[in-house]
């Protein structure tokens, strides 16, 4: 009955709860009692429902002045806080500075490759309708398998619009390859000259700065440039209606100018000329062959309502349609134009390129520097909680709760990254060149345009702030006051959790530490792997010297030997083009049973002299080599690879001479007169392909001259006025082969030192951790030491003592990594069609770097303590 | 001299007119009684806090009476500087009201 009565006389349990919840400390109790007291009061007075009334009504109303007091002290506290954590900062400045120093490493890695990637992923998003926008590539499919290229031939696109009136909009885009230039009296050699259909600028978004939109183009003598080009060309000048010269040719008249095209679009050019002036002098054949390929893509712009896979569907017969080859089977395919930086990897890309893979490596990379930034604040804060536990003991006297100082502590570690993300800012502006260079294109980052970025570190940094004291907070505010004012330096006995903890953090950095070293070192065996493997040619001192127009060809012989007779000139070969050159050369269809029965698969083709297959030194297996001799060896003989037999159903080399078959370009028809032995003729990520030589001096694109090592610039100079008689109106130019073939591996370099950059920046921020712990450790251990040095043990004893430890973390490590590194490992090296064995050395060598960092870094410290006068030791705490 | 404001002066004063039985529900009460004015307990321990701050009160631990279920009431007393500041503010107040009744106002 009593109780009853007493359990009706308490006040609403919610509203008390708020109260509490509202009041500060010192007074929570009284307010509590007195509400309660005045409700007992009232209750008895005029019953329940007028008392809840009154409470209710009461919280309400102090709910008010509560909140503005809480606030005005804890601002109050805040300044406590602040001051204390800047007294902090000052007293141990080493410490405070490695702190930070680490976190803002940490960030500033981390910004970077954010930048990075998100640049990556905005390419060719800036055009209005990149989701319209689809690049048309042909697939092929024979017997022998199927292969997918980004080029098309030159009629697709008229043609495919007439079939399907729904494209609103189509634009092939001709790369010509370096060319001459000239206005007036100023020459250059430009690379990025294209042609385009007048669908182009309908297409793509490219801001046109002087000229006309309306008719852009469509006048086949018109030309648009970029801002770079006519300040290059015209300076101040007004460049529209200025004529261009091309190729010592063509005249084109300038119509517009517009923005350089941005990093982040697949392709770029300077000069776009009207597709109307494309002729056959240019591309080097008819302009209406169905099975040539050349540098041309096909952009169409599909309407709104239109399905891309639906249309994908439509358009796949179009080719049989329009050029049916029995055998095999041709079909168009779209990518929408925002894939194709990052998911396009078919034949005869434009520009290199990227590949998501390399995202989520450098996406890794950033994680784990930022999961050892954050271990290595871990560590440090609780390695020198000893020097804080006098505080959160006086604090907690004083009637600091513990959730107090766990805010305390983890606004601390978010005052400090952000400091450190203030540093990082600054890092970011001094490193992006560098950065930039690393990538191999300009990384952007613009304060002003990056306001949602910015929020975006705003919030990485308060993350890493929040995630790296949550730890060191809780460990921190736990403390018992009555020890730590008794000065007892370790407080509380850590838990078993603890020390797995912290030793669980310890091994997750060198496993980190370890993968990234080991991949570092796989990924320079596999690079050193293709500088080193036999290409099946000579490509050492090999200068190759592009033609630019046909000035050459008829003359080549008179050129070639003239280029000889220089006594370190050891031979000269024109040809198509080296055997691994910028563009695959031709890519061209066979007919092995007659014109009629269809193209069987698609060969690739280079166009040799008879000088090429000795000067490159390619082996002949069967047959003979073309001779001057066999006049027949004129356009109808054909020498084919290893490779080719398989693919011509030729049983054996000696089985191939005497064959004959007809190829896609004018149903040239030729018999087989040699086989030489594979060779690579394209990068090692692929395997070898068919290939066709064939000798037509018409079609020579370059000279291919063999030199001797010594003197090379006085070879150049000598090249280069040999070849300044025959040819006056082009400047001279001319590249190394070797230089070129390493190009092709500049995607793995680049991942390579990027990778290396960041380990050894995720190594460093290990070790600064790593430092701290071994500096908490001996500390801890500091009497110990003390007292088994009286007893009589050695500076190294003591040194070994200690490093035990951390030999077993090292170990522990590696076990973890070398299995994970492994699979990831093997995976990368998946992309190479000719790979390096990864073998145990990488693993090895990784382990005992490690290892040997982390001892020089613990021995720093042990030694400090083992050198250290025993009594002081001893009279320490 | 240091000013008070009005609210503390009032509270002050309370605390000094209800001598040793000064704490929580007497002084908000006794305010009320005063001058009609319903101080919710989130002002009148913001002020005490303040005053507190000020070394105008001071908190003095009850001893626990057993009626009360072994509370133990916080009592607030006047320090001697409270004392002071309750003087200076009837010093301040005399200068300033010197000369003025209600009919003062009157003649304007």
């Amino acid at each position: 009955m009593k109780q009853e009565k007493e359990s009706k006389l308490k006040p609403p349990r919610l509203a008390e709860w708020i109260v509490q919840r509202l009041a500060w400390s010192e007074d929570k109790i009284s307010i509590k009692e007195d509400l309660r007291e005045e409700y007992e009061y009232l209750f008895t007075l005029n019953g329940s429902q007028i008392a809840h009334f009154w409470y209710w009504k009461h919280v309400f109303r102090s709910i008010f002045p509560f909140l503005k007091i809480s606030f005005y002290w804890s601002f109050t506290m805040l300044k406590n806080y602040l001051k204390t954590t800047l007294r902090n900062f000052r007293k141990q400045r080493t410490y405070s500075l490695i702190s930070i120093f680490g976190f803002s490493l940490g960030i500033t890695s981390c910004l970077l490759i954010m930048l990075y990637v998100k640049q990556e992923l905005s390419y060719d998003r800036f055009h209005t309708n990149a989701d319209r926008i689809y690049r048309v590539g042909v697939e092929t499919r024979r017997p022998q398998g199927r292969s997918l290229t980004a080029a098309t031939p030159i009629p697709v696109a008229p043609a495919l619009k007439e079939d399907y009136p729904d494209i609103e909009h189509f634009t092939r885009i001709y790369f010509a390859g370096n060319d001459l230039v000239q206005y007036e009296d100023k020459k250059f050699f430009e690379s990025s000259f294209v042609f385009i259909d007048p669908g182009f600028f309908k297409i793509f978004s490219f801001p046109l700065i002087k000229g006309s939109a309306l008719n852009l183009m469509e006048d086949p003598g018109s030309i648009v440039i970029t801002s770079s080009i006519a300040d290059k060309y015209f300076g101040d000048k007004d460049p529209i209606g200025e004529i261009i010269r091309y190729r010592n040719q063509f005249n084109f008249t300038v119509a517009g100018v517009i923005e350089d095209v941005p990093t982040n679009s697949h392709f770029h050019f300077d000069f776009a000329a009207s597709f109307l002036a494309l002729n056959q002098d240019i591309v080097g054949f008819t302009l209406d062959q169905w099975g040539a390929y050349a540098d041309l893509y096909t952009y169409v712009l599909l309407p709104e309502h239109l399905n891309a896979d639906e249309f994908q569907e439509k358009v796949q017969p179009f080719l049989q349609r329009h050029h049916d080859t029995p055998g095999v089977t041709r079909e168009l395919f779209l990518q929408p134009l925002t894939g194709i930086h990052l998911h396009s990897h078919v034949d005869g890309e434009i520009e290199k390129n990227n590949f998501v893979s390399n995202l989520v490596i450098l996406i890794t990379i950033a994680f784990f520097i930022l999961t050892i930034a954050i271990i290595n604040y871990i560590n440090l804060s609780t390695a020198h909680s000893s020097r804080r536990a006098k505080e959160v003991g006086m604090r907690k006297v004083l009637g600091a709760v513990r959730f107090q100082l766990f805010k305390q502590f983890m606004g601390e570690s978010i005052c400090l990254s952000f400091l450190a993300m203030c540093l990082s800012l600054v890092f970011i502006k001094m490193l992006l060149p560098v950065f930039s260079s690393m990538v191999g294109k300009p990384v952007e980052f613009v304060y002003s345009e990056n306001l949602l970025f910015l929020g975006a570190i705003l919030m990485l940094s308060i993350f890493v702030g929040v995630i790296s004291s949550i730890y060191p907070a809780l460990f921190l505010s736990g403390f018992q006051p009555v020890k730590t004012l008794k000065g007892l330096k370790d407080t509380g006995k850590s838990s078993f959790v603890q020390l797995f903890f912290r030793k669980a953090l310890v091994v997750t950095q060198f496993v980190i530490s370890l993968l990234l070293i080991i991949g570092t070192l796989v990924i320079n065996q596999q690079i050193r792997f293709l500088k080193n493997t036999n290409l099946g040619f000579d490509k050492e001192q090999m200068v190759i010297i592009p033609f630019f127009d046909n000035s050459v060809n008829d003359k080549y012989e008179t050129v070639k030997n003239e280029l000889a007779a220089h006594p370190n000139v050891i031979s000269a070969a024109a040809c198509f083009n080296a055997p691994i050159g910028e563009s695959n050369g031709f890519a061209i269809s066979v007919f092995p049973d007659g014109k009629d029965a269809g193209a069987k698969f698609v060969i690739n083709m280079n166009i040799i002299d008879f000088d090429f297959i000795d000067s490159f030194g390619l082996e002949i297996i069967a047959g003979r080599n073309f001779s001057k001799e066999f006049t027949s060896d004129y356009e109808k003989a054909f020498i084919v690879n290893e490779a080719a037999l398989k693919d011509l159903d030729y049983a054996s080399p000696e089985d191939a001479i005497g064959k004959k078959f007809i190829i896609g370009i004018n149903f040239m028809e030729g018999t087989v007169i040699g086989v030489v032995r594979d060779f690579h003729i394209t990068s090692l990520h692929e395997d070898i392909g068919p290939l066709l030589m064939l000798h037509k001096p018409e079609w020579f694109n370059s000279m291919a001259v063999k030199i001797r090592p010594d003197d090379i610039s006085g070879t150049l100079t000598f090249l280069e006025k040999t070849w300044k008689k025959f040819v006056p109106n082009y400047p001279f130019s001319f590249s190394f082969l070797d230089e070129r073939i390493d190009l092709m591996y500049q995607s793995e370099k680049q991942t390579s030192i990027i990778i290396r950059t960041f380990s050894m920046i995720a190594i460093v921020i290990a070790c600064l951790g790593l430092f701290g712990l071994a500096a908490y450790t001996a500390e801890k251990r500091t009497k110990e030491i003390g007292i088994r040095k009286v007893l009589g043990a050695t500076v190294g004893n003591l040194i070994f003592m200690l490093s035990t430890e951390f030999t077993k973390w090292v170990l522990v490590a590696n076990v973890v990594a070398w299995p994970v590194a492994y699979f990831a490992m093997n995976k990368w090296l998946g992309n190479f069609a000719y790979r390096t064995s990864i073998g145990l050395a990488p693993f090895i060598l990784a382990a005992v770097l490690v290892f040997l960092i982390a001892l020089f870094t613990v021995s720093f410290q042990a030694l400090k303590t083992a050198l250290a006068n025993p009594i002081e030791s001893l009279r320490y705490e | 001299m240091k000013n008070i404001s009005k609210a503390e002066e009032l509270l002050l004063l309370t605390i000094w007119r209800l001598g040793d039985k000064a704490y929580g529900i007497s002084i908000r009460r006794q305010i009320l009684d005063d001058t009609g004015k319903d101080y919710t307990y989130g002002t009148l321990y913001g002020l005490l806090r303040q005053l507190t701050h000020k070394d105008y009160v001071e908190r003095i631990a009850g001893s626990s009476t057993p009626e009360k279920g072994g509370r133990s009431k916080t009592y607030y007393k006047l320090t001697r500087e409270g004392i002071q500041a309750l003087k200076d503010a009837l010093e301040f107040h005399r200068l300033t009201w010197k000369d003025i009744n209600e009919f003062s106002f009157e003649k304007t």
